[in-house]
């Protein structure tokens, strides 16, 4: 059915944000959260239509008649679903925090990039995806840049990874569409299945392409660098949006194109290690070992958002390596985590931008205290880390359980330890973050900060309720789930509403809860029974016997938050964990030496003499001297 | 979802006092235990359970509503934690699976150093920091057994590896996994924050680490912690490697063995730095359970 719901979805929030480049600021932000709630409206409303669709033909184009545009995919739909509900809710966090003391200008070029995203997700074909997929990469670009010099730096390094990616997207398309004469991605699938039994060396070199294009958008190894910098130098509502959705842009295009090739390929196309095909194989390890480093480089990071950036690494490191099992259970469980971490990590950046809002610190060991003074914010950030750390009865656990039960199943299990290993390390970085930003000592410049306004309130309020709700009933996201993986024609998970079945075991949400929920009733029971309490000052401390008047103690010095894992520092000395930006950083060079060579035959002293030499040489090759 | 009832949650009443009692019991037995090694009396073994009244009825003192907070979800979450640990081939739940015990203890943890921190007081902070670093040593070995046991049985239910031990003496798994049980024997110990590994309370070092700030209740909470922790720990220990048990009794034996093996090195050891800590555990404990997870792998391929 040719409808324009789907057109007004992707291009209506670009025209309303070039439209908004005419209003005044406050303006802008208001019509930005008005046009999401409409998208929400309009996203629900679509749901399940099979068969929506919006193409038109380029009749200009040289090779023949071609058609382009957008489609209804339940994998899109899912996608755009839980983008739009997460977008929404950092739109009404932006209206807040876009004061006159903190707005920025990126109103507009945040409506444009929604719809490219929209966009994204509702691909038909190559190149309607090449073309929203690079409005994404330049309009985040603007961004991230958003004025600031060293914002502009991070947003250049992030976009040369992003071009790099964008070259062998473009490269495999290319050669894709060389055979097939159409840029439709269900029959270039077709298309690469056939041709892994065919020319496995074809291709492996495509899927290869592919995978490289989608690893640098989600930063997974060895483009695991560029979260750090750029989620730290983005305007901070917007790193809530970086992270939690454009992250997962990469994870889309690993299901939409990888994963079906190899699900539709012959059994004995490809190499197979414990039921693996070998590529995937790798690229599980490849997660794997992102997942590790990312937590490692967290636990040693001292910026609250280069902190959660590297905490995204790791998150996206288990997705792919759920992906890489290539069963059922593995993708159900990447869908899962996906949404679960737009949700979590959406929450943890938005109360560190609510952190920053109200104090303009960024260090965490200058922080301190500000649970006592935050509470919103602070109880949004604790359910956020308990999420993240997978801990029941949040949602994070309950995803990351499916990731562990699919590389189970697989008998993955030196993978599965190499997780687990970044899990626990997650559980140390995130109580870092949570200690030294909103316990202990809080700074006597920091006492009279208030809790932040309504808007972002009621922003933080609704993610909260998206971290709590999966963990308890996992069905109401696997149910979705479930529907994506039947229309991809994978098996789908034994779930109920509050029941999961895995490889290995069955947990049921509801049940955790409800444990959970009776034992700390339990202990607040005797909490009240117990002795009466006092409630002193935060610095009448016990200091063995010393009266800290005598040594000028302040809260700042009073808070143990610098160096705070010391000893895993000492440990990981010899790891060298800034190798592979060395390594960028001498192909940097080299470029440049190479420029240098080309600018001097131009411009140099000699420049003349060369350029004679070079002509000369010209004629003679020529044959004209 | 649909077991939840009346019952159940009596039943998780009891389960709530029995994990607690079973730990006070022990922490007074292991004052004993190390008393007589140390050629002393020592209290007597109900000692525990008076230090807990007494806790409980004098008037504490608090800093801030996060330590409430925290404190009552740290004793909360390992409670829950308690709930799914089979007690004597019993799963109160329905369900005894690993990874949510592995995962909801790290609940009561948190719990425990949100509240300590919200103290304000760095000693606390700086126990609560070694003991994470250290968990990073402990929990990697602990998790590379249980996946060796989960290759051979294809469940990650404790109860099914409990059962899957029946039968006589000879079937326990310290047999079959004798690696893993080493391992897993050295992360215990570090597990339990006894020495070598006693770097969070490292009471002449840091004013007792994380206890440092607590009174009064807050304090009883603290011991209960330490008990239903006693209690979770050694009973992974006797389902995963001593044949679980049929009766009660024997269970809580098993348990105690388990309990007494670890007052024993605690008794004569000595205190690591902590980053040797985490190496030693990495070292031996991480070797060994790699070990064993090669050789069930290669056996199961």
């Amino acid at each position: 059915m040719m409808d324009f719901i789907l057109p007004a979805i992707v291009i209506g929030p670009v025209l309303i944000g070039l439209l908004s480049f005419l209003f005044p600021r406050k303006m802008q932000w208001i019509l930005f959260f008005l046009t999401n709630i409409v998208l929400l409206g309009a996203v629900f409303y679509i749901r399940d239509r099979q068969n929506l669709f919006f193409l038109f033909e380029l009749s200009y184009f040289p090779v023949n008649k071609l058609t382009m545009g957008m489609a209804y995919s339940q994998l899109g739909w899912f996608f755009l679903a839980i983008s739009t509900v997460a977008t929404l809710l950092f739109s009404a966090f932006s209206v807040g925090f876009n004061d006159k003391k903190h707005a920025t200008a990126i109103a507009p070029l945040w409506l444009i990039l929604v719809g490219a995203s929209n966009g994204i997700f509702m691909a038909h074909d190559w190149l309607w995806f090449f073309i929203v997929w690079e409005s994404m990469s330049w309009t985040s670009l603007l961004i991230i840049g958003h004025g600031r010099n060293k914002s502009f730096k991070a947003g250049i390094f992030y976009y040369l990874l992003s071009l790099a990616g964008t070259f062998a997207l473009l490269m495999s398309i290319w050669l894709i569409f060389r055979h097939t004469g159409n840029f439709e991605i269900g029959s270039g699938i077709l298309f690469l299945a056939q041709a892994s039994v065919r020319a496995p060396f074809y291709a492996l070199v495509v899927l290869a392409l592919f995978t490289l294009a989608f690893f640098t958008k989600s930063a997974l190894f060895p483009f695991h660098m560029w979260p750090s910098l750029a989620h730290a130098e983005a305007p901070d509502d917007f790193s809530a949006y970086l992270s939690g959705i454009m992250i997962k842009y990469g994870i889309f295009g690993l299901l939409l194109v990888v994963i079906p090739v190899f699900a539709a390929s012959p059994l004995h196309a490809f190499k197979a290690v414990s039921g693996v095909p070998l590529p995937l194989y790798f690229t599980g390890w490849i997660s794997a070992v992102t997942a590790a480093w990312g937590t490692i480089m967290a636990i040693f990071s001292s910026d609250m958002k280069k902190l959660m950036a590297w905490s995204t690494v790791a998150n996206v490191g288990y997705i792919g390596a759920a992906l890489s099992t290539g069963t059922s259970l593995g993708y159900a469980a990447a869908l899962f985590h996906t949404a679960n971490h737009m949700f979590f990590k959406g929450a943890i950046f938005a109360s560190l931008a609510a952190v920053k809002y109200r104090t303009g610190e960024r260090e965490m060991h200058k922080l301190g205290g500000l649970a006592y003074v935050m509470p919103v914010t602070f109880i949004t950030f604790l359910l956020g880390i308990i999420a993240a750390a997978g801990i029941p009865p949040l949602s994070g656990f309950a995803s990351k359980w499916m990731i562990f039960q699919a590389l189970f199943e697989r008998k993955l299990v030196f993978q599965s330890t190499m997780i687990f290993f970044a899990s626990t390390g997650a559980f140390l970085y995130l109580f870092r973050a949570l200690h030294t930003v909103f316990l202990g000592q809080l700074p006597r410049r920091f006492a009279k900060v208030k809790e932040v306004g309504p808007f972002m309130s009621f922003s933080l309020i609704g993610l909260m309720v998206l971290m709590l709700i999966p963990g308890t009933a996992p069905g109401t996201l696997l149910k979705p789930i479930n529907s994506v993986l039947g229309s991809m024609g994978f098996e789908q998970v034994k779930t109920g509403w509050f029941f999961v079945q895995g490889s290995t075991t069955a947990i049921d949400g509801g049940i955790t809860t409800f444990a959970f929920v009776l034992a700390v009733a339990v202990v607040f029971l005797l909490f009240v029974l117990g002795g009466k309490k006092k409630k002193v000052e935060m610095l009448d401390n016990y200091t063995s016997g010393e009266t800290p008047e005598d040594w000028n103690l302040t809260e700042e010095r009073y808070h143990y938050g610098n160096k705070f894992y010391q000893p895993i520092e000492v440990l990981f000395k010899w790891v060298p964990l800034g190798a592979v930006e060395e390594k960028y950083r001498q192909f940097g060079n080299s470029l440049v030496r190479l420029g240098n060579l080309i600018h001097d035959f131009f411009q140099g002293h000699s420049a003349w003499g060369w350029q004679l030499v070079a002509g000369i040489a010209l004629l003679i090759g020529l044959g004209v001297m | 979802m649909s077991n939840i009832n009346g019952l159940l949650s009596l039943k998780l009443l009891g389960f709530s006092f029995l994990s607690m009692s079973v730990g006070l019991l022990f922490m007074g037995l292991g004052r004993k235990v190390t008393a007589r090694i140390q050629r002393r009396l020592g209290p007597p073994f109900y000692q525990a359970f008076l230090d807990v009244f007494k806790a409980f009825s004098k008037s504490s003192i608090t800093h801030n509503y996060v330590m409430d907070l925290g404190i009552i979800m740290s004793l909360g979450g390992l409670i829950a934690t308690a709930f799914f640990i089979p007690f004597a081939g019993y799963a109160v739940l329905g369900s005894s699976s690993i990874v949510i015990i592995l995962y909801l203890m790290s609940i009561g943890y948190l719990g425990m150093a949100m509240g300590v921190s919200a103290s304000g007081n760095p000693n606390a902070t700086i126990g609560i920091s070694r003991a994470l670093a250290l968990m990073l040593g402990y929990e990697i070995p602990i998790v590379m057994i249980v996946m060796a046991m989960m290759l051979t049985y294809g469940s990650s239910d404790l109860l099914t590896f409990a059962t899957a031990q029946q039968g006589g003496f000879a079937n326990w798994h310290i047999f079959k996994y004798p690696l893993g049980f080493l391992a897993i024997e050295i992360s215990f110990q570090a597990m339990l924050g006894e020495a070598p590994y006693d770097h969070m309370i490292a009471p002449a070092e840091i004013a007792s680490g994380p206890m440092v700030e607590l009174s009064g209740k807050y304090l009883g909470i603290g011991f209960l912690l330490h008990a239903v922790q006693l209690y979770v720990e050694t009973g992974l220990i006797v389902n995963l490697f001593l044949g679980g048990a049929s009766t009660w009794y024997v269970f809580l034996l098993k348990q105690f063995a388990v309990y007494f093996t670890s007052m024993c090195i605690n008794a004569v050891m000595a205190r690591y730095r902590i980053e040797q800590g985490i190496a030693h555990l990495w070292k031996y404990a991480g070797t060994l359970a790699l070990l064993q997870l090669f050789i069930t792998r290669l056996g199961v391929f």
